[in-house]
């Protein structure tokens, strides 16, 4: 019999490289490089949205989220890409 | 003639636009809630007015692209029915797939609410009341107005003729001084291939009454003029 399990998914959704990120610039210009941390060369902001998904296991969570991700364009992958992540 | 007004929760600048074709042109115009399942074939051209659709959450326009009117733009795109997105509508459009692109938050990182000049680059179903290369004057106001194409999908657009307005300045130079928000080629306003779908930034409703405007000036009205006397000639062919 196959027990189903609620599984803690964190979508990482993040700019594409190639685009500007104003946020992380900000960051990166007017507050670590002002207050001499420069040894940080890049910042980019991205946004987790967090899914709790019953599942049979991590995988098949994984997998659930992944199918949400792109039929309901939770991410727009002209411009972002998105990193799954789980855990039990 | 009737133009189909769409509301979704959130939206704001529906009356505005529903006063314009109402008021102004003398057009029917019909407010329609996004889950009404009537079919909007009856209608003569369909606008999807600005505001903050589900208060602009994930991201703006996202929630509004897979409500159910959104099914019923898309078949009618491909019949040619004109179809406009301002501002959050533009969003929406562009979230849904109607039209390329994709619009994020404005490079300073602020709403950005004035007055702007246009360039009228090409003269289409929604622009052909204004010469080619005319500069005419909308407010914007937005926060996620900063438009962006790959460079190939760039390309397309500009040998398209889908670029419709840019940012300018008074004498129509779209330089990086022009643009307000960061887009991409200073682009304000992009169609479809088609030509009958118009995404803007701009808000068209809000600048065709002389007296709300600083400069005295209605342009905005000319866009929907536009598509109103294209569509007679549609019509009566």
């Amino acid at each position: 019999m196959t027990t189903v399990s609620e599984f803690k998914i964190d979508l990482l959704i993040s700019p594409k490289p190639e685009l500007r990120n104003p946020e992380g610039d900000t960051i990166l210009q007017d507050l670590l490089l002002r207050n001499n941390f420069d040894y940080v060369t890049s910042v980019s902001v991205s946004k987790v949205i967090q899914l709790i998904v019953k599942a049979d296991d991590l995988d098949d969570a994984k997998n659930k989220a992944a199918i949400i991700c792109d039929e309901l364009r939770l991410y727009n992958p002209l411009v972002s890409s998105c990193t799954i992540r789980g855990t039990e | 003639m009737n133009v189909a007004i769409i509301q979704f929760p959130g939206t704001n600048c529906d009356i505005d636009t529903y006063r314009v074709f109402n008021d102004h042109l003398e057009v029917d115009a019909t407010l329609f809630w996004h889950e009404n399942t009537d079919n909007l074939e009856k209608y003569d051209a369909i606008i999807l007015p600005g505001g903050f659709s589900y208060g602009d959450r994930l991201r703006a326009g996202i929630i509004a692209a897979y409500s159910p009117v959104i099914k019923q733009l898309k078949r009618l795109s491909l019949k040619g029915k004109p179809i406009i997105g301002i501002c959050n509508g533009f969003q929406i459009l562009v979230e849904s797939g109607l039209l390329p692109g994709a619009l994020l938050t404005n490079s300073n990182l602020k709403f950005i609410c004035k007055w702007v000049n246009l360039k009228v680059e090409h003269n289409n179903l929604f622009t052909n009341s204004f010469q080619s290369d005319s500069v005419i004057r909308m407010p914007i106001a937005h926060n996620e107005g900063r438009y962006y194409v790959s460079d190939d999908k760039l390309q397309e657009l500009e040998r398209n003729n889908q670029i419709i307005l840019r940012y300018s300045d008074s004498d129509g130079n779209t330089s990086l001084d022009n643009n307000p928000n960061g887009s991409i080629s200073n682009i304000a306003a992009v169609s479809n291939a088609n030509g009958n779908v118009l995404g803007m930034m701009p808000h068209p409703e809000r600048a065709s009454d002389s007296l709300l405007s600083p400069y005295s000036t209605d342009d905005g009205i000319e866009i929907f003029r536009s598509m109103i006397l294209s569509l007679e000639v549609m019509l009566k062919e």
